[in-house]
């Protein structure tokens, strides 16, 4: 995910040394030859702090009279300052005691210098971690989103439970049920006097009414049929067929689970959804309704026994 | 009780969604440096990590009150194992939370840096169909998908995502037309 690169990675740990530097190193080294002009020092490298990991210092001895100059051809002193583990921390060269313990010092006061950002920037002055101790940024923009999620998820779940109180009044009414019942078909009311035979009824509770054509001897005549009551652990369902033309035209449901408020509220949802797509089946091969496992099963159930009665009135077998 | 489970399903899943969506939205603001000066990117990148993290957590939450809910009928392999037999409704939710726990693990893990850089890309780019199949999973088995309240947070999670994934589409074309032109 992130494109930032870890600055370890990209110099391989180590600071790259100043090309100048490395000459004067060089120099110092005796690798050229002693007459040869030296560059000009470079002031301000001893206390470098642009890396993170590692720096690289150095200091300038004091010019030396020629001929005590040629008669000290040996290393003169270098400071290697880094963040390392102590072994690795700090290689000090002098030539004698009072030098190194001023590069000492001056090791001493880098150190001092990183452990505060100098830097510009909103965090100016502040201190920064030390290194090898993790550092864990957001932590108050994390607290405070698990305590959102927390608090969101508390207050979801108070308010499904105060809309469901506030709807124990929903009753089926005049043939539809009370409430967001969305999709087509039609949900008729618990059909208190319905019968659990799979009678084939008409619409007033007569025989089917309508005949189909003599050549069309294998389609089911146009009528209403009510199917069996099926019963679940959170009540009845009871569904009739509506056959127009010899096809399933509707489904009206009779009964369904009312017994609380739950009941209802799934079932204005998946009802309406398992009509159509009944009737867009035109059967019961279709599939259910998730959060409605039970209801499910007895309307297929049960549309069955109705699709059962009206091929038997119509006289069709198999 | 039966029914705070309910209750309880619904807001961790709810819960579980925003999250998600605010995950997606911090990575791609990051990923396209639309971070702006005041904060740093590894503020962004924490916060990154945290949500998506959260987010699995709010899941396993959903999975554990929906199978503590016995009026849906899962059994504990319904959880991890989609099926027609409890419908796909619900299928789509547990293919989700497997796309999101091979996005989010190995980051807590430390796999990802073991991983190759494309090789994470991809893996990271799951997140995108979790997040759609989350809204298919809300949508087809949620209590509340029929109501006007969904359909509107619905479209507000869509339009909030829709702001940084043109921001990084944009950011990406113009990477790829710079290195045609060099």
């Amino acid at each position: 995910m992130s494109n930032h690169k870890n600055p370890k990675q990209q110099t391989g740990g180590r600071q790259p040394i100043d090309p100048l530097l490395a000459q004067r190193l060089e120099q110092l080294g005796g690798r050229r030859p002693t007459g040869s002009p030296l560059p000009p020092p470079t002031p301000g490298t001893a206390a470098r702090s642009d890396g993170a990991r590692s720096q690289v210092a150095t200091k300038q001895a004091p010019p030396r009279p020629a001929a005590r100059q040629q008669s000290s051809a040996k290393p003169q002193h270098v400071a290697v300052i880094s963040t390392e583990p102590p072994s690795k921390r700090i290689r000090i060269q002098g030539t004698h005691a009072g030098q190194t313990e001023k590069l000492q010092a001056a090791a001493a006061r880098a150190a001092a210098a990183r452990a505060t950002k100098g830097g510009g920037g909103v965090n100016r002055g502040k201190a920064v971690p030390p290194t090898g101790r993790k550092n864990k940024p957001a932590t108050a923009s994390k607290i405070a989103s698990l305590a959102v999620s927390i608090a969101t998820t508390a207050a979801l779940a108070g308010l499904f439970a105060r809309n469901d109180s506030s709807t124990q009044t929903v009753t089926l009414t005049g043939g539809t049920a009370a409430g967001n019942g969305t999709a087509n078909g039609n949900v008729a009311g618990t059909g208190t006097g319905a019968t659990q035979s799979s009678v084939a009824t008409g619409p007033a509770g007569a025989t089917p009414t309508t005949a189909t054509a003599a050549g069309a001897a294998r389609t089911i005549k146009d009528g209403t049929y009510v199917g069996k009551t099926e019963y679940n652990r959170f009540g009845a369902v009871q569904v009739q067929a509506v056959y127009g033309g010899g096809k399933l035209t509707d489904v009206q449901i009779l009964q369904y689970e009312d017994g609380d408020n739950r009941s209802i509220r799934i079932n204005q949802i998946a009802l309406p959804r398992l009509i159509q797509r009944a009737v867009a089946a035109q059967g019961t091969q279709i599939d259910g309704v998730s959060g409605a496992t039970y209801t499910t099963r007895s309307y297929v159930k049960t549309l069955q026994s109705a699709i059962d009665a009206a091929k038997q009135a119509s006289g069709i077998t198999g | 009780m039966s029914s705070w489970w309910w209750y309880l399903s619904r807001a961790t899943g709810i819960v579980a969604a925003v999250l998600a969506v605010a995950s997606l939205v911090w990575g791609l603001f990051f990923s396209s440096r639309n971070t702006g000066n005041k904060l740093k990117p590894n503020w962004w990148l924490a916060l990154h990590n945290w949500l998506g993290g959260l987010t699995l957590a709010f899941i396993g939450l959903h999975m554990f009150v929906s199978f503590l809910d016995t009026t849906y009928g899962l059994r504990f392999i319904d959880l991890f194992v989609p099926s027609g037999k409890v419908g796909w409704a619900i299928g789509w939710g547990v293919v989700a939370t497997w796309l999101f726990a091979i996005v989010v693990l190995p980051s807590m893990a430390r796999i990802r840096r073991r991983l190759p850089r494309k090789a994470w890309h991809v893996v990271h780019l799951l997140s995108i169909p979790a997040i759609i199949l989350t809204g298919v999973h809300a949508y087809q088995s949620g209590s509340d998908s029929a109501s006007a309240l969904f359909t509107k947070g619905l479209a507000l999670l869509v339009g909030i995502s829709m702001y940084p994934i043109t921001i990084r589409l944009i950011g990406l074309a113009q990477a790829r037309r710079r290195a045609a032109a060099a």
